[in-house]
């Protein structure tokens, strides 16, 4: 069915390339990555390349307001650090449709787990937290929502989709059906996930995090470099009298039912999440001028993926994978490249995939450009994948 | 904003299903989720809370003739995977880290759902939702909905929290099935009408066991007990706030 688009009102965007979209901007144009060397330093005993959000201005290392303290965590610090730019478009929209139509609904999978993991020999001696540590309002998933709906006073609908790699390109889906059924008339939305030794060492024990810096859609990939983000967005019904940056088209969700952590390799999921999306958001597949692809840089994902864009996209437009600038954000990575396909409408213009080796041999008769691509583009999609085999494919339109 | 109850089902340690709940007949001592919905190669490695699920929505998927293939799935967990995720910190945090990527892979909060889909060979929609207790039933009611009133067929949403190490309290599991129209041979259970905040009071639903008022998901069990005994009216789900606002459901005859 197809439904309404959210116009998307405002954007925030903190990660290894900045902690500001400005910054974001000018690292890219300059060809900047933000992934820098993680070993034994950070405490790690295997080395990598990690994308550390840059904390310029020391947001995160700022507490939360007094009032917020009993969500305080390092996620909930960034999170706090990142909102800024959206204040004045939620003040707006609360002041259009009352604080109680706007909804918060965050992509995550680590919440406050940095600062537990730092806590869990207490858990194992005493049995408890002995600091008053609490997973309902500091660990848990939901606890970032909870904080950002206090921030910026919203009372509609708080949560979280927790659903890995492919959360906070889910939300988008969330929203707009909260829209288009009556429940709310706008929501603030996006991703937060943040470093913590649990996803390093947990990626590292599955084997497919690199040593290397990545190499997305490259015969020499060989894993994924992480990286911690947070990408926010106000999205409004499609009537709002605020300016659009760019259009929320449409989002499509389905499941490989293939393999705990590995994808379909044909790459049929994917690509029926894309044909959703097209039909939600009213597009032919051949209007599709952009794609920034999930590209992890493994070797399975990177394939299943070209399996799909090639059986869904057959005109090729330009396919741009762009973790190799910014780190692999999990459950963030929908969100940051959904503002990065934002910045793309805008800008008529996206940095190409930072990579090395040849192109990848599943890639072959496909757009892999790895410099700038100049648009024109009216129609960008962004895919995600995630454990489970939860995939989503966002369509995005310029503003 | 409306669908209907076309199937319920229920999980806890006293009254491992729907009908042993509303026969109100406690297990005399407390059992494990079966995961008998799980084919057994897949059902060893279930963790906890996929075990419970699968024996909730197993129950709920009765009534209205689908399979756990032709329905969206939703998980909505307060905690998810927690106590798997805390144990797989604690691993971590030795010297050297000792946690296996199976441990990993399914301390992840929807990697039940994946659990499930897989031996389902469920393609469809899947989400993995986690709010707090106060929010959780509504806002895996409002996900599910809006997944069936935009035209996406019927959802299975289970909440679900297994017993937390600390600061929480029992596990539970509470499946329904959401429709657009009647499903199966069987008329619906209830027609779901507005979740939204309101000012809503009691309903004389409860939990059976009051142990079980501390569960993460305790407002989908007495939402399951509103249905389950045919009880309508605007249900509360969770606190009021400072204006005696709350979360509501309004369960509707169909």
């Amino acid at each position: 069915m197809r439904l309404p688009p959210l116009s998307i009102t405002a954007c925030a965007l903190a990660c290894a390339l900045g902690d500001h979209e400005h910054d974001v901007r000018a690292s890219l144009r300059a060809g900047r990555s933000g992934l820098v060397r993680w070993g034994a330093d950070q405490g790690l005993p295997f080395s990598t390349w990690f994308g550390a959000i840059p904390d310029h201005d020391g947001g995160a290392q700022r507490p939360v307001p007094a009032f917020l303290r009993d969500h305080d965590s390092r996620q909930a610090r960034i999170a706090h650090a990142a909102l800024a730019p959206l204040q004045d478009a939620v003040d707006d929209a609360k002041a259009r449709y009352g604080a109680d139509r706007i909804a918060v609904v965050i992509g995550t999978t680590t919440g406050g787990m940095g600062d537990t993991e730092t806590r869990v020999e207490a858990l194992r001696a005493h049995g408890g937290f002995d600091d008053g540590w609490s997973l309902r309002r500091q660990h848990n998933a939901h606890a970032t929502a909870d904080g950002i709906a206090a921030l910026l006073g919203v009372a509609g609908p708080v949560f979280v989709q927790s659903s890995a790699c492919s959360s906070s390109a889910k939300v988008l889906g969330t929203a707009q059906r909260l829209v288009a059924i009556g429940v709310v008339d706008a929501a603030i939305v996006g991703g937060i996930d943040t470093a913590c030794r649990y996803t390093l060492l947990g990626f590292h024990g599955l084997g497919i995090l690199s040593e290397h810096r990545c190499r997305p859609l490259s015969a020499a990939r060989e894993g994924i470099n992480l990286g911690e983000a947070a990408a926010l967005m106000v999205v409004e019904r499609d009537d709002t009298p605020a300016t659009p940056r760019a259009w929320m088209l449409g989002v499509g969700e389905t499941s490989d039912a293939f393999h705990a952590t590995q994808p379909r390799p044909d790459g049929s999921g994917l690509a029926a999440a894309i044909r959703e999306g097209l039909a939600i958001g009213g597009m032919a597949a051949d209007e599709v001028d952009l794609v920034n692809a999930h590209a992890t840089g493994t070797p399975l994902n990177d394939a299943a993926e070209c399996a799909a864009l090639a059986d869904v996209l057959p005109h090729h437009p330009p396919i741009v994978g762009t973790k190799g600038w910014t780190g692999h954000t999990l459950g963030a990575a929908g969100a940051v490249e959904a503002v990065l396909s934002v910045m793309a409408l805008e800008d008529q213009w996206s940095p190409g995939t930072l990579t090395e080796g040849p192109p990848l041999a599943e890639g072959a008769g496909l757009d892999l450009p790895r410099e700038p691509v100049a648009g024109p583009f009216e129609c960008v999609v962004s895919t995600s994948a995630a454990f489970a085999g939860h995939n989503a494919a966002v369509v995005l339109g310029r503003g | 904003m409306s669908g209907f109850v076309t199937g319920v089902g229920l999980w806890t340690a006293t009254h491992p299903s729907a009908a042993a709940w509303i026969a109100g007949e406690a297990a005399s001592s407390p059992a494990s989720p079966s995961g008998e919905g799980i084919p057994p190669r897949a059902r060893r490695r279930a963790t906890p809370i996929a075990r419970m699920a699968a024996d909730a929505l197993a129950e709920a998927l009765v009534p209205t003739g689908r399979t756990g293939a032709d329905v969206d799935l939703l998980l909505a967990s307060v905690g998810g995977e927690l106590a798997n995720t805390l144990e797989t910190l604690r691993l971590l945090g030795e010297d050297p880290p000792a946690s296996s990527p199976l441990r990993f892979g399914a301390s992840v909060h929807n990697a039940a759902l994946g659990q499930l889909a897989i031996p389902w060979e469920n393609r469809r929609f899947a989400s993995a939702l986690a709010a707090r207790d106060d929010r959780i039933v509504a806002t895996g009611l409002l996900e599910a909905v809006g997944r069936v009133a935009t035209g996406a067929g019927d959802a299975a949403v289970v909440f679900c929290d297994e017993a937390w190490p600390v600061q929480g309290g029992p596990a539970a599991a509470v499946a329904l099935v959401i429709s657009e129209a009647p499903r199966g041979d069987r008329p619906p259970i209830a027609r779901l009408g507005p979740v939204r905040r309101a000012v809503a009071s009691d309903l004389g639903v409860g939990t059976a066991d009051p142990a079980l008022e501390d569960c993460p998901v305790r407002d989908a069990l007495r939402l399951a007990d509103a249905l389950l005994r045919g009880v309508t009216g605007v249900l509360p789900l969770g606190d009021a706030d400072a204006d005696g606002l709350r979360w509501t459901v309004s369960v509707e005859p169909a």
